[in-house]
C-alpha cells in the first residue's frame, strides 16, 4: 500500500498530540494528588467517593453532636455532685440537730436551712454551658423553679431534649427538675420549707421540731439517692459517648482509607509511568523528525 | 472510497461532538467547589447542628445560609445546564447555515460539471469534482449524507431518510424552527418552497449536528431532569416535615424552600380556551421524565416521554406518577409537561428569619429540637422515587454521565482510529508520496538523459557517416 506524504504526517501529528494528552493527563493527577478527576475517569468510584463522602460528613457531624452531648451532661454531673454535697451537709445538719432543740438552736438551724435551700435554688435554676436552664427541659428559656410559701413550684417540662450522637443513637442530655428534685411526690423543697416553718413557729413544741426533723430527714434521704441515680444515669450516658467517640474514630479511619483507595494517585505508579512516557514522546518526536526528514529530493542535488 | 471515508467522517464528528459536550457536564459535576454534593452535606450538617442546639441563635442562623449556598448550587448547576442548552440552539443554527450554504455550492458545481461533462466527455473537470468531493466531506462532518452519482456527473445529495439536499442544479436549505411545544428548543428544519418541516432525531443522523441532538435529547434532558426531580424531591419533603413543627414564636413552620413548579408548554397550535394545569401530589412518586398530554375529541392520552409509555383516560383530572393533570382541552389540542426541568435553577429559600425555622414540635420551648432531628433524619431516608437519598440520587447522575462520557471517548477512540484508517486508504489511492514521486521523477529523468544519449549517439553516428563520405 501507498503511505502518502499527507498520512505520514497526520499519523506522526495525531500520535503525537495523543502522547501529549496522555502526558498532560497525568500532569493533572500529579499536581493534584487525585486518580479521578472528572466522573468519566472512574464512573463507579466517583459515585462511591460521593457516598462515603457523605457518611464521612455525616460521622464529623455526630461527632460534633457527641461534643455538645458531652457538654451537657458533663455540666449535669458536676451540677448533681453539688447538690449531693449540698444536700449531704445539710442531712448531717439535721442529724445532729435530733432531739430536743433549744430556742436559740432552733434560730440557728432555721437559718442554716434558709441559706441551705436557697442555694438549692440557685442549683435548681442553674445554666449550662450554652446559657439555658439546665433542669428546665425543652423549655430551657423559662426559669424552671419559682420559690412559694410552700417551697417551690416547677415551671419547665418533662421532654427530654434528645442529641442525635450516632447514627442510630439518640441520647438524652437533660435531666428534668421535676424528675430530680420532687421525683415521686418526694419534694425537696416542701421538706425544707415545712421544717423551716416549724421552727419559726415559737408556738411549735419540741415533739413538733422532732417529729418535722425526722420527717424531713426521710425526704431527704430519699432525694439524696433520687439525685445519686439520676447521676449515674448521668454517668452512663457520659461512657456511650466514650464509646461512641471511639467507634466514631475509627470509622473516620476507615472512611478515609476507602476514600484514599478510591481517588488518591498512587505516586509511584504515576511517576514511573509519567517517566515512561516521557521517553516514549520523545522517541516518538526524534523518530518523527528523522523519518520526515527522510526525504529522496535530498539526495537530489 | 469516498462514500467509506465520508461515513467514517461524520461518524467520528458525531462522537466527538456529543462528548465534549458531554465532557462540560462530567466537568460540572466533578468540580468540588461546584458540584451538589458538598453543599448538600454542609447543609444537613447544619440542620443537624441545629438538633444538637436549637435555642442557638448562631447555629439557627447557619441553618438558613448553608440553605441559601444549597440553592444557589442547585441554581447554578441549572444554569449551568441551560447554557449548554442555549449553546446546542446557537450551534444548530451555524450548523444549518453552513449545510445550506455547502449544499448550494454543490448545486453550483453540479450544474458546472455536468455542463462541462456534456461537451468534453472524455476528460472531466477533474479539479472541479475535487473541488466539490471536499464539501461533501465538510458536509459530512455536519451531517451525514448520502450521495448519488447521475450519469451527467452531478451528484444528488439525501440527508437523514432520502431527504434531498442537492439534485442536480438545485439545493435546498434546512434552517432552525422553534419547536412547536417549547420556544426556547431550536429544532432542525428542512424548507421546501415556503414550508418549514421539522426534522427529527433520525432525520438528522451523524456528523456534529447529529451529535448535538443525540446529546440534547439522550444526555441533556434527562441530566436536568434527574437534577430538577432532586431539587423537587428535597424541597417538598423539607418543607413537609418542615410544616409539621413549630418555630421560635410557636407558629406553625411554613415552607422552608420555594418549590419549584412543574413546567407545562402548550403546543403553539392550540385552540385558544385550552389550558392545563398539574400539580405534584405525591413527591414520592414522581419520575424524571416529561409528559405529553393529547386529546382527540374522545380520549386524553397521557404519554410518558421516558420510555413511551401511553395511557388513555376519557376525562380529567387523572393522577399518574405522583402528577395529577387537570385541564380543559379541545379535540387536537396538545401540551407537554415537564415535571422537573427547571427545578433546579427555580429553588429558593423561602424563610428569612431565624426564627422561622421550625425545629420545636407543638409543646415548644427553647431546647425544642423534636423536629429538628426529624429534619436531619431526612438526609438518609428514601425519597426519591422513595427508595433513594438525595445524595444517592445525585451520584446516580454522576455516575451515569461519567459512563456514558467514558463510553463515547472509546467509541470516539475507535471511530476516529476508523476514519484514520479509511483517510489512510483513501490517500494511499489518491495522495501523493513525495518519494515515490521523488522516484518517479529520476525515472523519467534518467529516460531523459537516456534519450538524450541516444539522439546524442545518433547524432555522432550521423557525423561518422557522413566523414566516411568525404
Amino acid at each position: 500500500m501507498r503511505i502518502s506524504t499527507n498520512t505520514i504526517y497526520d499519523l506522526g501529528v495525531s500520535r503525537l498530540s495523543q502522547l501529549q494528552a496522555d502526558q498532560a493527563k497525568l500532569q493533572q493527577q500529579i499536581s493534584s494528588g487525585k486518580r479521578v478527576l472528572v466522573p468519566s475517569d472512574d464512573p463507579v468510584a466517583a459515585s462511591r467517593i460521593l457516598q462515603i463522602s457523605q457518611s464521612q460528613s455525616m460521622n464529623a457531624q455526630y461527632a460534633e453532636n457527641r461534643q455538645i452531648a458531652n457538654t451537657h451532661l458533663a455540666g449535669l454531673d458536676t451540677s448533681l455532685g453539688s447538690i449531693t454535697e449540698l444536700l449531704t451537709v445539710a442531712r448531717t445538719n439535721l442529724v445532729g440537730s435530733a432531739g430536743t432543740l433549744t430556742s436559740e438552736q432552733r434560730t440557728v438551724l432555721s437559718t442554716n436551712l434558709k441559706a441551705s435551700l436557697d442555694t438549692l435554688l440557685g442549683h435548681a435554676n442553674t445554666k449550662d454551658a450554652f446559657g439555658n436552664y439546665m433542669y428546665a427541659g425543652l423549655h430551657n428559656e423559662t426559669v424552671p423553679f419559682t420559690k412559694t410559701p410552700a417551697g417551690a413550684t416547677y415551671n419547665g417540662d418533662s421532654n427530654q431534649q434528645l442529641v442525635q450522637v450516632g447514627a442510630q443513637r439518640r441520647l438524652a442530655v437533660n435531666a428534668n427538675g421535676d424528675n430530680v428534685f420532687q421525683a415521686g411526690g418526694n419534694d425537696i423543697f416542701a421538706a425544707y420549707q415545712d421544717l423551716i416553718t416549724i421552727l419559726d413557729n415559737p408556738a411549735s413544741t419540741d415533739a413538733d421540731v422532732e417529729n418535722g426533723v425526722q420527717a424531713a430527714l426521710t425526704v431527704f434521704d430519699t432525694a439524696i439517692s433520687n439525685v445519686a441515680t439520676v447521676r449515674a444515669s448521668v454517668g452512663t450516658r457520659l461512657n456511650e459517648i466514650e464509646a461512641l467517640n471511639s467507634a466514631g474514630d475509627s470509622r473516620e479511619l476507615q472512611y478515609a482509607q476507602a476514600l484514599s483507595e478510591l481517588q488518591d494517585l498512587d505516586y509511584a505508579e504515576a511517576l514511573t509511568e509519567l517517566s515512561q512516557q516521557q521517553i516514549i514522546l520523545e522517541a516518538a518526536q526524534k523518530s518523527f523528525v528523522q523519518t520526515s526528514g527522510l526525504s529522496l529530493f535530498n539526495f537530489i542535488r | 472510497m469516498a462514500g467509506q471515508f465520508n461515513n467514517a467522517q461524520s461518524n467520528s464528528s458525531a462522537t466527538n461532538t456529543y462528548a465534549a459536550q458531554l465532557s462540560q457536564i462530567d466537568n460540572i459535576l466533578a468540580d468540588p467547589d461546584a458540584g451538589l454534593s458538598p453543599a448538600l452535606q454542609q447543609f444537613f450538617s447544619s440542620v443537624q447542628a441545629l438538633s444538637s442546639n436549637p435555642g442557638d441563635a448562631a447555629t439557627r442562623q447557619s441553618v438558613i445560609s448553608s440553605a441559601e449556598s444549597l440553592a444557589n448550587r442547585f441554581q447554578d448547576i441549572g444554569s449551568r445546564l441551560d447554557e449548554l442548552r442555549t449553546g446546542v440552539n446557537s450551534q444548530l443554527t451555524t450548523y444549518t447555515g453552513q449545510v445550506t450554504a455547502y449544499a448550494q455550492q454543490v448545486a453550483q458545481l453540479n450544474d458546472a460539471i455536468s455542463r462541462s461533462v456534456a461537451a468534453d466527455p472524455i476528460n472531466p473537470p477533474n479539479d472541479l469534482m475535487d473541488q466539490r468531493d471536499l464539501l461533501i466531506s465538510k458536509l459530512n462532518q455536519i451531517v451525514k449524507s448520502d450521495i448519488q452519482q447521475q450519469q451527467d456527473g452531478s451528484y444528488n445529495v439525501f440527508i437523514g431518510n432520502g431527504i434531498p439536499l442537492v439534485v442536480g442544479g438545485t439545493s435546498y436549505s434546512i434552517t432552525t424552527v422553534p419547536s412547536s411545544t417549547d420556544p426556547l428548543r431550536l429544532e432542525v428544519a428542512y424548507e421546501n418552497s415556503g414550508t418549514t418541516t421539522t426534522l427529527g432525531l433520525n432525520s438528522v443522523v451523524g456528523g456534529a449536528m447529529g451529535g448535538l441532538l443525540q446529546f440534547r435529547s439522550h444526555s441533556l434532558d434527562s441530566i436536568q431532569n434527574q437534577l430538577g426531580q432532586i431539587a423537587t424531591v428535597f424541597a417538598s419533603t423539607f418543607n413537609a416535615q418542615h410544616q409539621t413543627g413549630f418555630d421560635a414564636n410557636g407558629v406553625a413552620g411554613g415552607n422552608f424552600f420555594n418549590t419549584p413548579t412543574p413546567t407545562i408548554l402548550a403546543n403553539s397550535t392550540n385552540s385558544g380556551g385550552a389550558s392545563l394545569t398539574t400539580t405534584i401530589s405525591n413527591v414520592n412518586a414522581i419520575s424524571s421524565s416529561d409528559y405529553r398530554v393529547q386529546y382527540d375529541g374522545t380520549n386524553y392520552t397521557i404519554t410518558r416521554l421516558s420510555d413511551n409509555n401511553v395511557q388513555s383516560f376519557g376525562s380529567l383530572p387523572q393522577t399518574l406518577d405522583g402528577l395529577t393533570i387537570n385541564g380543559t382541552m379541545s379535540a387536537g389540542d396538545e401540551f407537554v409537561v415537564q415535571p422537573t426541568r427547571n427545578a433546579a435553577t427555580t429553588i429558593s429559600v423561602a424563610i428569612n428569619n431565624i426564627n422561622q425555622i421550625a425545629a420545636a414540635d407543638a409543646t415548644g420551648g427553647n431546647g425544642n429540637n423534636i423536629n429538628a432531628l426529624a429534619l436531619a433524619d431526612l438526609q438518609n431516608q428514601g425519597t426519591i422515587n422513595g427508595t433513594t437519598s438525595y445524595q444517592s440520587a445525585f451520584a446516580q447522575i454522576v455516575s451515569a454521565v461519567g459512563n456514558k462520557t467514558n463510553e463515547l471517548n472509546v467509541i470516539g477512540a475507535s471511530a476516529e482510529a476508523l476514519l484514520a484508517q479509511t483517510q489512510a486508504a483513501q490517500q494511499s489511492e489518491s495522495g501523493v508520496n513525495l518519494d515515490e514521486e521523488a522516484a518517479n521523477l529520476l525515472r523519467y529523468q534518467q529516460a531523459y538523459q537516456a534519450a538524450g544519449k541516444v539522439m546524442q549517439i545518433a547524432s555522432s553516428l550521423f557525423d561518422t557517416i557522413l566523414t566516411i563520405g568525404r
